[in-house]
């Protein structure tokens, strides 16, 4: 059935593809357009580099006037990341536009991974350490990027 | 012989999308195209029928270049069908606000109702604007924006 949610969904996925951002990927699944899988690619020159972090977006028939439900499945160390993966990011809350598309969305995730926002923590060792100890902190963001290769399988 | 050029030339004169007659008079034209050519028939050309193709677009003052001409919510043309509707054009009018960002009426209406009363691009508080208004108001650098969409500020109007 052709909703209009759906016929967005079609039109980010041809733009997804006809002009790629860097450093992120995104298809919605076989049988589901509602649901994609996307892979952010930890940004170069930064602690986060070389690392593969898989996420799951669902949309609902509202999109694009609601936001979808986005949630990092690798596992993250990071001041914005809540344990379960959901992310605590303001484009995807209460600053969310009915401009913003899938490509929108995942650099958005991508540029927040090296640029934490403090006020709204979801994670208080990431903060307090990104705030306090920030050797430490990149020590454990190497921890993560190495683990998320072990994903891969 | 004479008659296998004229049909090699006969292409010149029906490019377009008209039905035409070619007609051979029997006078040289030294002036035309293949001068080479010795005592060449004129042509004359009667057009019996033709199709007209018109084109229309909405007027949304894109001054930048840059900006797609895609409504950003649906992220179709302004010129297509936003969702639901089945037809371009009058039942799919392209509205503005008054800071000047246009979008299809079903577009913008379906978000002012699920969410907050802000323009989707600027977050300004939305308040329906029309066209010629937010055009100046934007200095879209575009001069002469002219106001094909009559019907655009009938749609707000409407609203
Ligand atoms: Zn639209
Ligand atoms: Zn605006």
């Amino acid at each position: 059935m052709s909703t209009s949610a759906r016929r967005r969904l079609l039109r980010d996925f041809k733009r997804l593809q006809n002009d790629p951002p860097s450093g992120v990927t995104g298809a919605p699944m076989d049988t589901n357009i509602m649901v994609w899988q996307a892979v952010i690619f930890g940004p170069d020159d930064t602690p986060w580099e070389g690392g593969t972090f898989k996420l799951v977006l669902e949309f609902t028939e509202d999109y694009p006037n609601k936001a979808p439900q986005v949630r990092f499945l690798t596992k993250m160390f990071h001041p914005n990341i809540y344990n379960d993966g959901q992310i605590c990011l303001d484009i995807l809350q209460n600053q969310w536009s009915p401009i913003y598309d899938i490509s929108a969305i995942l650099t958005s995730i991508q540029s927040l991974l090296c640029d934490p926002n403090p006020a709204s923590p979801a994670n208080s060792e990431a903060s307090r350490l990104y705030n306090e100890n920030r050797r430490e902190y990149n020590r454990r963001v190497r921890e993560i990027v190495e683990q998320s290769w072990q994903d891969e399988s | 012989m004479s008659s296998r050029k004229r049909s090699s030339e006969t292409p010149l004169v029906s490019a377009g999308k008209a039905d035409m007659e070619v007609v051979e008079e029997g006078q040289q034209d030294g002036s035309s195209f293949n001068v080479a050519v010795k005592s060449r028939p004129r042509l004359r050309v009667r057009i019996r029928r033709y199709h007209g193709v018109a084109k229309w677009t909405w007027n949304v003052g894109r001054g930048d270049e840059e900006e797609e001409e895609v409504c950003g919510i649906c992220q179709s043309a302004f010129e297509g069908t936003p969702p639901g509707v089945k037809y371009p054009g009058d039942e799919a009018p392209v509205v503005f606000g008054v800071c000047g960002h246009a979008f299809h009426l079903q577009c913008v209406a379906t978000w002012l109702n699920s969410s907050r009363q802000t323009c989707p691009i600027c977050r300004a508080d939305w308040e329906y604007g029309n066209s010629e208004q937010s055009n100046n108001r934007s200095g879209g650098g575009g001069g002469g924006n002219q106001l094909t969409g009559s019907s655009t500020n009938d749609s707000t109007s409407t609203n």
